[in-house]
């Protein structure tokens, strides 16, 4: 049972002081202004063990991705196909790792964009294929490049791997596909291949030193980031197939990874990202200072109880709920929606933790617009 | 130590308190008796309220013989490209219209330019204008009685109007607890205000309705033609209104309440609005041109019905009610309309209130 304030035994006394002291009764337990947190150690821990070291990782995963690519291009069995899609799961998989951090040297060339516009444009890969004629850079290619059109070249051109591997040694298509897989991967090198660098080099120190809370401040942006990030987990990621925008009506074609089938997994790594960037926790599984150091320093309050806290269980709880979504998702959407419904209204939760009561805590302005309102 | 209690529950009642939200009453917050609140701004909504005026009023051209259609026109009015209106706006019916059937409408504007190429009466088999028994009134329907001037004008009313504000901004994405209700925009309001508003903007209606019924459009006119049966008038009116407050006073216990009222109201709008055609049809079931219009109003009606996410009809049940209706309109039996008729009432419990809607 929960006690109005009037009715807990000490109230008389505590109302008097109120009175006394012309405070009042109910002020908001976040607007203490004394009350700061480790700006400086929150985005050291973000930049150097975190940031950096996962855009190296995924450089890792791109390079061997490349090096069996390549393999693959001069001798398609089943074996190097294999190689090949081993190596790109692992590279989709620390894409995961990296896409929050849209800010600084990601942002001056919309990373995500160029990496991961899903779904791909399936009839634009065959024409680009038919013409052999195709710039990559060019924006009307973003949906025919990236991670998506890796996905449909190493898995979708063909029903089953044999399908697959007669489309690559068909004489008349196979070159063409070997070539396109080669650029889209040398594409993903170009935009990857100097971000840690950029960070390491430049624009780590002015991260770190550009203090504050204001709307381009570093926790500026990368709260803003971190919640747009996760609603992208939310929206196109789970909701859109779940045909949370259409009435119910499952839209598998929406699917992440449609065609590795993969997009489960994908969800769940994007998920252990956004709630490592929250711990402050490196992939190597070292915890520093992140936004829940950051939330108990504020002694943020949520319904009685530290939000930190609160915000801890929601993970866990949505975690849970993601991991019993069975894969791939364009059949879980149609066959047995119920577990992606679950978690998605538990992702939904957790967002408003973050969204309202975490940047109310920390004293962010949520500045990015989420729907085409008007 | 009670009676303390007593005596600084007293004394608290007695201090003016500002800010705290334990309150007594239900509601703490000034309720107006309009919808007059400050920054409040939903233009978007009247323009694509403008809009479907005035393609509803080219349509209506058709009903003259001799007056073809043009479906370029039509579909550039839906999207609002090369200028169709009277008047500018950077806002479109298309965009807005339920995603997966955007595309529908553009097909009903192609089978509407079709039929208006007739030039001759329309009959069973043959598109064309026919004319009601009383000479009074001209519908142009294509070779199956449908007519298409209903199908746009009020599935678009459902695909836009109803499922933008019971689905989209009622929904927990534009009104729930992640949604800013802190910044205020200068004449738009919050964030959580304005989609507030904009989903209010569709019904139509004046912002003191219904003591004034001028100016009602849209579903705000269905919403009071079914009012004096369905008391739906002051339900929608009164949650729109409460749940605005509410917002602007941070309670949102009180605004979500809201939600589930607006939304189960507005389905009784059309779902009545849809057994008053059917009724319609069969007193008139002689009547080609009487029947053939009020059934085409009916199937929209039932159609839209689908646009509202917390419907309470089931999609198996309006797709019944459709099949019953059939897809000639020159064919339809009496039983088979009273069935339809029926089913749509027993969903909603109208009881024998379905006899006079």
């Amino acid at each position: 049972m929960i006690l109005k304030f009037y009715q807990y035994p000490l109230f008389p006394f505590l109302f008097l002081s109120a009175i006394l002291a012309g405070i009042a009764g109910c002020q908001d337990p976040d607007g203490n202004e004394d009350i700061s947190f480790d700006q400086s150690a929150l985005l050291t821990n973000l930049s150097t063990n975190i940031i950096v070291p996962n855009y190296e990782d995924l450089n890792t995963s791109l390079s061997s991705l490349s090096s069996s690519a390549q393999r693959f291009g001069s001798n398609s069995t089943q074996a190097n196909l294999d190689q090949v899609r081993s190596d790109f799961v692992a590279t989709y998989r620390a894409w995961m790792f990296c896409s929050t951090f849209e800010f600084g040297p990601a942002a001056d060339r919309s990373l995500r964009s160029q990496v991961n516009t899903f779904p791909t444009d399936t009839s634009l890969i065959e024409a680009n294929l038919l013409s052999s004629n195709y710039d990559l850079t060019q924006a009307g290619n973003l949906d025919a490049k990236g991670l998506p059109a890796l996905d449909y070249l190493l898995y979708g051109v063909g029903g089953s791997s044999e399908a697959v591997l007669d489309q690559y040694n068909d004489s008349n298509k196979g070159p063409g596909l070997v070539d396109y897989l080669q650029a889209v991967i040398a594409d993903l090198i170009t935009q990857l291949q100097d971000i840690p660098a950029t960070w390491s080099n430049s624009y780590r120190a002015s991260f770190i030193e550009s203090l504050g809370t204001d709307v381009g401040s570093s926790m500026g942006q990368f709260v803003n980031q971190f919640n747009f990030d996760y609603e992208i987990l939310k929206k196109p990621r789970l909701g859109i197939p779940l045909g949370i925008q259409t009435l119910g009506t499952p839209l598998p074609e929406k699917s992440e990874a449609l065609y590795s089938g993969i997009s489960t997994d994908l969800i769940l790594a994007h998920f252990d990202a956004l709630s490592n960037l929250y711990f402050g926790r490196s992939l190597a599984g070292v915890d520093g200072y992140g936004l829940h150091e950051a939330l108990e320093a504020l002694e943020a309050n949520y319904n009685g109880q530290p939000l930190a806290d609160a915000i801890a269980a929601q993970i866990e709880t949505t975690r849970t709920a993601l991991e019993a979504i069975p894969g791939p998702l364009s059949e879980t959407v149609v066959s047995n929606p119920d577990p992606a419904n679950i978690a998605y209204s538990e992702v939904q939760k957790l967002l408003v933790l973050f969204k309202t009561d975490m940047t109310s805590s920390l004293g962010i302005l949520i500045t990015y617009v989420d729907n085409d309102g008007d | 130590m009670k009676q303390l209690s007593i005596l600084f529950a007293a004394l608290f009642l007695m201090v003016p308190f500002q800010g705290c939200d334990d309150c007594d009453d239900p509601i703490c917050f000034d309720v107006p008796s309009t919808y007059s609140f400050a920054n409040v701004n939903y233009s978007g909504q009247t323009d694509r309220l403008n809009m479907l005026e005035e393609m509803t009023t080219y349509m209506k051209t058709g009903n003259t013989p001799g007056t073809v259609l043009d479906a370029q026109l039509l579909k550039d009015m839906y999207a609002n490209e090369n200028n169709p209106f009277s008047f500018t706006s950077v806002k479109q019916l298309k965009n807005k219209a339920f995603s997966l059937d955007a595309d529908l409408f553009e097909t009903y504007m192609d089978n509407i330019a079709l039929a208006s190429q007739s030039t001759v009466p329309g009959s069973n088999g043959v598109a064309g204008v026919v004319e009601s028994n009383d000479g009074s009134s001209r519908y142009l329907f294509d070779e199956n009685g449908i007519e298409y001037t209903q199908l746009i004008e009020k599935g678009l009313m459902g695909a836009v109007f109803y499922y933008q504000a019971t689905s989209v901004y009622l929904s927990e994405d534009r009104i729930g607890g992640a949604v800013d209700n802190e910044t205020i925009t200068e004449g738009i309001g919050t964030t959580m205000e304005h989609h507030w508003d904009e989903a209010f903007g569709y019904l139509g209606v004046p912002t003191n309705f219904p003591a004034n019924t001028d100016g009602m459009r849209f579903y705000g006119k269905y919403c009071n033609s079914r009012d004096p049966l369905l008391g739906t008038n002051n339900n929608l009116m009164d949650a729109f209104i409460l749940g605005r407050a509410a917002i602007s006073n941070k309670d949102m216990d009180v605004k979500d309440a809201q939600v589930p009222i607006i939304r189960s109201t507005w389905e009784l709008v059309v779902a009545g609005t849809a057994i008053h055609y059917l009724n319609g049809a069969n007193s008139e079931l002689a009547d080609d041109a009487l029947r053939n219009h009020q059934l085409s109003e009916a199937i929209a009606f039932t159609s839209a019905l689908k646009y509202n996410v917390a419907r309470l009809i089931t999609d198996a049940q309006i797709q019944e009610v459709l099949d019953l209706i059939g897809t000639n309109l020159y064919e339809v039996t009496s039983s088979n309309l009273v069935a339809a008729r029926d089913l749509l009432s027993s969903v909603y419990g109208f009881g024998n209130v379905k006899n006079l809607l």
